[in-house]
């Protein structure tokens, strides 16, 4: 299975001009690495992963550029000794949780549509027949 | 009064609405349950072996009743034994620990069930019940959970489910160190969840409402009647009701949730206290009463 490990150079551009008399300064804040960890081959993992550019991109007004590095030998990058600022990867492929397990770096994990629907099928069945007026949240404890 | 079976108090099962999780939904998965030899941890170890895990039951001074439930796992094949530990003891709780670790290869699921409780008014709780309860409920827990979570960060992850209760957000008098020790296991499950959802070990709470158990029996002989009234659903709880919730979260149906308290209570402390008695006709019926009325 080919998977596509997508390094996101996730850029602010902080442009500042400083005009002191004649001259004029800009400054550039300090760019961020985030890696981008999904089986490019999944039509819907393409998505998501488009999304969360789209989103870091409209919410936190920085540029994304990503670069995907197709692996040829299929093996996963060393991710306990890479340098970056964060991942953020498909948890529910095995190979990929245990490549982002060895990291130090925070990691996120994306849900999928099955979650949310198995969720819903927990609450459907009579194994939840004590439970009533509740609201799931099913979000990874984003809201915690 | 004619004592409640399961079959009394709740309604048979609709074959429209089966359990989510009938294919042995933990197969091959290990969980230890604490306080299991009787009443809330009994039902929820009994269900957990069901769903196909291998079982801990946890024990402090009844090895008997824990055999029971050793046994009557295995009357239908599952399979469980008893382990000793008192949680209030760091060198109890380490070396249960130490003797799983030679039965288990990896822990998969904890589930955080021993629990005390006092009924006296504030003024007059003494000091050493109020540190019992503490110990246990709290204290207990977090022992517990910070073993099993350095466990589960060496083998890839796990489910820890803290049993909690409706006094994880609602004051009940004369429950004061009950009520203060499940509003703490309320942030507990919130901050475990935060700090180790990276090692892939998910941290949720059950709060089980009023449940029907021996200890609830001779809370007052008409237990049930009393809490009946009280749940929207018109019944009180049953172990298994609790037991089905922590299979739900220990399973692979609930990758995606953690962090969160699962109020299981048919209802009863979702419902406000409102003043104005809940009328059986809707507006449309009382509004076609009031003109029929007008029209005689």
């Amino acid at each position: 299975m080919l998977i596509v490990f997508g390094i996101g150079h996730i850029a602010k551009l902080n442009l500042k001009e400083i005009h002191h008399r004649h001259r004029a300064i800009r400054t550039r804040s300090r760019s961020r690495r985030v890696a981008l960890i999904y089986d490019a081959r999944s039509a819907y993992d393409n998505k998501v992963m488009a999304g969360v550019a789209k989103y870091i991109h409209e919410s936190a007004g920085w540029n994304v550029y990503i670069k995907e590095n197709a692996l040829k030998d299929q093996r996963l990058p060393d991710l306990e000794t890479w340098k970056g600022d964060g991942i953020i990867a498909d948890f529910d492929h095995p190979r990929v949780a245990a490549a982002v397990f060895k990291s130090r770096l925070p990691a996120v994990g994306l849900g999928t549509p099955e979650e949310i629907a198995q969720a819903s099928l927990y609450l459907a069945s009579n194994d939840s027949a004590f439970m009533t007026g509740q609201a799931f949240v099913i979000d990874g404890g984003w809201s915690i | 009064m004619a004592r409640e079976t399961v079959a009394s108090i709740k309604p048979r099962a609709a074959p429209s609405a089966p359990s989510c999780a009938p294919d042995k939904t933990l197969k091959g998965m290990t969980a230890l349950v604490t306080g299991a030899a009787q009443g809330l941890g009994k039902g929820i170890a009994i269900e957990l072996a069901r769903a196909g895990c291998v079982v801990a039951v946890n024990y402090r001074t009844h090895p008997e009743l824990a055999q029971q439930v050793v046994d009557e796992i295995a009357t239908w094949g599952g399979e469980a034994f008893k382990v000793h530990g008192d949680i209030r003891s760091a060198a109890q709780v380490n070396r249960m620990f130490a003797l799983l670790a030679k039965r288990f290869e990896k822990l998969d699921i904890l589930v955080n069930n021993a629990a005390t409780q006092t009924w006296a008014p504030l003024l007059e709780l003494k000091e050493s019940d109020w540190d019992r309860d503490i110990e246990t409920n709290l204290s207990g827990s977090f022992r517990c959970l910070q073993a099993a979570g350095r466990w589960m960060k060496r083998t890839n992850g796990g489910s820890i489910i803290n049993i909690g209760s409706g006094c994880n957000k609602l004051p009940f008098p004369r429950l004061v160190a009950y009520s203060t020790s499940k509003g703490g296991i309320e942030m507990l499950t919130k901050i475990a969840a935060i700090e180790l959802g990276r090692y892939r070990i998910r941290v949720n709470c059950v709060a089980p409402g009023a449940v029907l158990i021996d200890r609830t029996r001779k809370e007052d002989p008409q237990y049930a009647a009393i809490w009946r009234n009280q749940a929207s659903l018109g019944r009180v709880g049953l172990p298994e009701d609790i037991g089905n919730a922590v299979v739900y979260l220990a399973s692979r149906h609930a990758s995606y949730v953690t962090g969160q308290t699962l109020w299981v209570d048919g209802g009863a402390f979702t419902k406000p206290s409102w003043p104005y008695a809940l009328k059986d006709e809707d507006a449309v019926t009382l509004k076609k009463k009031k003109k029929k009325a007008k029209s005689r």
